[in-house]
């Protein structure tokens, strides 16, 4: 897949991912992994650009006897979400669209 | 590799970035490895399952913009360098002046003559064109003394002669319009594929 693409497709995904709650790297690391690939090295820029568009929020949790930075999804990253939402209606007619041609060829 | 080895060594591949920015990921891969070894992998299997620290920190270089990379690499080849190995540089640089400074000069040279003998066809051009113009306008006024001394096919011939010469003049700046248009265009055109050559090389 496009790497610009994939990036786009990963933020969006940890955004979801968090507004079923907030957690913290290890977890969204775990729980994106059952639908796609992605590796504690590849979410930290992703955390990190959704933390400057203020998509998201950082705050520490103790545990066991150490700090663990959670996430929470604000606002502005509900928002990112539904506007993925609408591009993407597009971008899936447009699919079906070539789809139906490429098929129709054959 | 240990957790200590990895932070260290990860530590050491990004003392480049700012310093926050290096805290921020020391405690990132710090919490990951706790995390991994809460949930039951060993220290090493952690460790390894994140990466090498070289890896890591070539992503986050790329992740910077452009220019920082560019400092960075600068800064990165300076420290790299001991300050024996930069004196030598120097040193080098002053003993072969001889040697790299006339290589210099003529290159700058062949730049500037190249633009000089561009600058030359263009001029020579419209100094042809005017001159035959003036050629015309002096032949006609050469026709009244012509005509004056009652020297009558002499007075014609020059008459002719002189507007024969201004309308070649006037085709001859036409024509050399058009010239350093074009030369123009291709000199733009040039300097347009230079640029995109240099953009695609610093993109790779």
């Amino acid at each position: 897949m496009d790497i610009q693409l994939k990036r786009g497709l990963l933020e969006v995904c940890v955004l979801a991912e968090l507004v079923k709650g907030d957690s913290y790297g290890y977890q969204i690391v775990k729980d994106l992994s059952e639908v796609v690939e992605i590796s504690e090295s590849t979410l930290y820029p992703i955390l990190k650009r959704l933390e400057m568009s203020e998509c998201l929020r950082v705050f520490s949790v103790e545990h066991n006897g150490r700090l663990r930075r959670y996430y929470r999804i604000t606002d502005a990253g509900r928002k990112r979400i539904k506007e993925f939402l609408n591009e993407w209606e597009e971008v899936t007619n447009v699919y079906t669209f070539i789809n139906g041609i490429h098929k129709g060829e054959n | 590799m240990t957790k200590k080895e990895f932070l260290d060594k990860l530590r050491l591949e990004i003392r480049n970035l700012p310093y926050d920015e290096v805290e921020k990921t020391i405690t990132y891969y710090e919490e990951m490895i706790s995390d991994r070894v809460e949930d039951g992998a060993t220290e090493a299997e952690a460790v390894a399952s994140l990466g090498t620290p070289e890896s890591i920190a070539r992503d986050l270089q790329a992740h910077q913009p452009f220019a920082t990379i560019i400092k960075r690499k600068v800064e990165d080849y300076k420290s790299k360098r001991s300050p024996e190995s930069t004196a030598l540089i120097v040193v080098l640089l002053i003993v072969l002046f001889p040697f790299w400074f006339p290589v210099l000069m003529s290159a700058l040279g062949v730049i500037a003559s190249f633009f000089a003998a561009i600058g030359g066809v263009i001029i020579a051009l419209w100094a042809i064109s005017v001159s035959i113009g003036i050629g015309g306008i002096a032949m006609i006024i050469a026709s009244t003394f012509g005509f004056a001394s009652s020297y009558i096919p002499t007075g014609f011939f020059s008459i002719g002669l002189g507007i024969a010469l201004i309308g070649l003049s006037i085709i001859a700046i036409i024509g050399s319009l058009y010239a350093t248009k074009g030369i123009i265009k291709l000199l733009e055109s040039l300097s347009h594929t230079i640029k995109k050559m240099f953009v695609r090389r610093t993109n790779a």
